[in-house]
């Protein structure tokens, strides 16, 4: 009968445990989004998406102290990681090794190697999402520099700029992006004004094998009109990437700055870029090859550090068409460095219908030949694609070992 | 033996932390003089060094490669970028000398590589191998400096710490020449000096370094572990200089 009772009182106990195992709601209070837990044979599942923090390193590391703050007896944890409503990268860990890497008994290093990192090939479960990420919208502000050295009468010809834009995703994978540039200063193009930079739609999906994807219409940067696709796949966890980019374009200004004509001329752009990354260093290697928007064809290598949320690369590009800089002086290659900062808050405010924030890189690419209209692609802002470095297996491994230095 | 190179050897006999040191050049070493000492992998400096009348050389025209009146200013900026290789991009400005066309003046830009060959162990010292101005091996024309360098250097440097009852004394010794067509602007030849930290004064250097050229002397002192600052002395013209640096560790 004794045996009976504590057989009973330890049931109770265990079910109640269980039911105090709930990551949703410190979750959701503390801003993240898309949140779904299951619990199957012992193993729990927590799916999350950060809008909250500026860097995926370190929402990991917050959703990590919320989970070692809970009582769960599941031992076997997997932590899934979302953008745009897309499934990206997956952490397999014990509730053991999390509450001693929170508890300081185990180094970063120690977690990171007991633990495994990947890109997920996990679909979204079909239970009920907490805290939807789609339909909220971000007025976030940021802030770039266009800039070329000059010649005697003028040595530095730049056009720095403000650019306030709205981002939402309006349903899984689905996002708009608007951008307008308030022109501070011109005296690199003389004829820039504050206009509309880019407007588009984009739609980021994940197919079997682990592809991501993104096709995209509407206006994007350097006055290009149309659509464009890109595709990523990884091998070996994050150390080959092959990236295949395709866009058919035409000049046309979605705000025409007064006097400034658009040239009517179609670009069928496209590209094939492979990047090795030695993940010790959260280093990459990349080679591209292919025609650019502005009609020119060749390829650019990059040698580019990640450390955290900074970026620093150098850069070699040749294209079949001569590269003119500063002093009109003539280029056979255009070398140059280039560098991505974080900028603004760490934490946002928590994401709504409508949130204001800072923006959260500011990136300069530095031509020590010259040549700023050579070698340029489409880019995406905000997409999947064009974030997925801070959603890497080797970045959140290495921003844990760096955010838990002191333990 | 000359008297620099002679106060230089007596420095290191009596020669012993790490150094700190961030130099007039904008990489790691004493007052001008390099040194194999690096910062830890990512670390970013970002800094201006004051050169004072007599010591900056012209980086154009028909006087390049003179020394002039005016006063010059390093700016730059030093990246571990590896455990192994430290990186750092300068402008090398001279005051008082707008950019118009009637002066054809233009700051030279330069690139300085340099790659760890050796870490320090408990017999030998740290070897470096230094690049400084490498556009110079790419045989770039870089804007304004014409085609030839004003600073290009290659060089080996090696770095041994010593600890003299409680004094740390950073001995260096390096030897810079020549390498095929590309002439060594600075360092050439021997080079060298010593960096000493006191146990009474925390965060604080004294500097003393031959240059192949000079002999420069400095006092440097951290704020903050962050906040570099020196101030050099040039014996020779009795003129002073300093240092401001910000230094930030990216990991």
């Amino acid at each position: 009968m004794r045996n009976l009772i504590l057989t009973l009182l330890l049931i109770t106990a265990s079910a109640n445990l269980q039911a105090q195992c709930d990551l949703i709601t410190p979750l959701a209070e503390e801003g993240f989004e898309n949140l779904i837990q299951t619990n199957e044979d012992g193993e729990l599942q927590l799916h999350y998406e950060n809008r909250r923090y500026r860097f995926e390193g370190l929402a990991l590391q917050k959703v990590l102290e919320i989970i070692a703050d809970t009582p769960c007896l599941s031992n076997s944890i997997t932590l899934i990681i979302y953008n745009k409503g897309i499934p990206v990268t997956e952490i397999g860990t014990t509730k053991a090794l999390i509450d001693d890497l929170i508890s300081g008994t185990i180094s970063a290093k120690e977690f990171t190697s007991s633990s495994s990192f990947d890109f997920t090939t996990k679909k979204k479960p079909k239970e009920k999402t907490t805290q939807s990420s789609y339909l909220k919208s971000d007025l976030a502000v940021g802030a770039r520099t266009d800039y070329l050295l000059g010649n005697f009468d003028n040595p530095i010809r730049w056009t720095p700029m403000f650019l306030p834009s709205l981002q939402s995703t309006i349903a899984k994978g689905t996002q708009i992006n608007t951008t307008f540039g308030v022109v501070l200063y011109d005296d690199l193009y003389n004829w820039e004004t504050s206009r509309f930079r880019y407007a588009f739609a984009s739609h980021n999906g994940r197919l079997p094998g682990g592809i991501f994807t993104r096709l995209s219409a509407g206006y994007f940067e350097q006055t290009q009109y149309g659509i464009e696709g890109h595709a990523t796949k990884f091998f070996f966890g994050d150390q080959l990437r092959l990236d295949l980019n395709l866009s058919l374009t035409e000049n046309r200004f979605l705000d025409t700055p007064p006097g400034r004509r658009a040239i009517d001329k179609n670009h069928f752009s496209y590209g094939f870029k492979a990047t090795y990354r030695y993940t010790p260093w959260t280093t990459d290697l990349s080679i591209h090859y292919g025609r650019y928007i502005f009609d020119d064809t060749g390829y650019t290598v990059l040698l580019q550090r990640q450390f955290n949320e900074v970026f620093i690369g150098f850069f070699m590009r040749e294209v079949d068409q001569q590269i003119v800089g500063s002093f009109g002086t003539l280029y056979d290659r255009n070398y140059g460095f280039q560098f991505t900062v974080p900028i603004g808050t760490k934490k946002h405010l928590k994401p709504n219908y409508f949130r204001p924030k800072t923006d959260e890189q500011y990136t300069l690419d530095y031509n020590y030949t010259g040549g700023v209209s050579i070698g340029r692609r489409i880019y995406a802002p905000g997409t999947v694609i064009a974030e997925l470095e801070e959603y890497y297996p080797s970045t959140l491994q290495r921003a844990l070992e760096s955010l838990f230095k002191g333990h | 033996m000359n008297k620099p190179l002679t106060l230089l050897v007596a420095c290191l006999l009596f020669a012993t932390s790490i150094s700190n040191a961030q130099s007039t050049i904008g990489t790691r070493g004493l007052v001008k003089a390099p040194t194999a000492r690096m910062f830890e992998d990512g670390t970013l400096a970002l800094g201006a060094a004051f050169i004072p009348p007599g010591y900056h050389k012209r980086t154009f025209g028909s006087k390049k490669g003179d020394v002039v009146p005016n006063a010059g200013l390093n700016t730059f900026v030093t990246v571990n970028l590896f455990p192994f290789m430290e990186i750092m991009f300068r402008y090398s400005h001279e005051i008082n000398l707008p950019v118009t066309p009637i002066t054809q003046y233009f700051p030279d830009r330069m690139f300085t590589a340099r790659f760890k060959l050796l870490n320090e162990t408990e017999k030998w010292p740290a070897v470096v191998l230094g690049m400084q101005d490498v556009v110079a091996f790419f045989d770039t024309n870089a804007a304004g400096g014409g085609s030839t360098p004003n600073f290009a250097s290659t060089y080996l440097v090696a770095t041994k710490n010593f600890n003299y009852k409680g004094f740390n004394i950073d001995t260096t010794l390096g030897y810079g020449s020549d390498i095929g067509d590309i002439p060594a602007k600075e360092f050439r030849g021997i080079f060298g000096g010593v960096e000493i930290t006191t146990p009474y004064l925390e965060d604080t250097q004294l500097l003393l370094d031959y240059d192949a050229t000079y002999i420069n002397i400095g006092v440097q002192k951290q704020f903050f572990k962050r906040l570099h600052t020196m101030v050099s002395y040039y014996p020779n013209y009795q003129k002073v200089g300093w240092v401001l640096a910000y230094r930030y560790k990216m990991y």
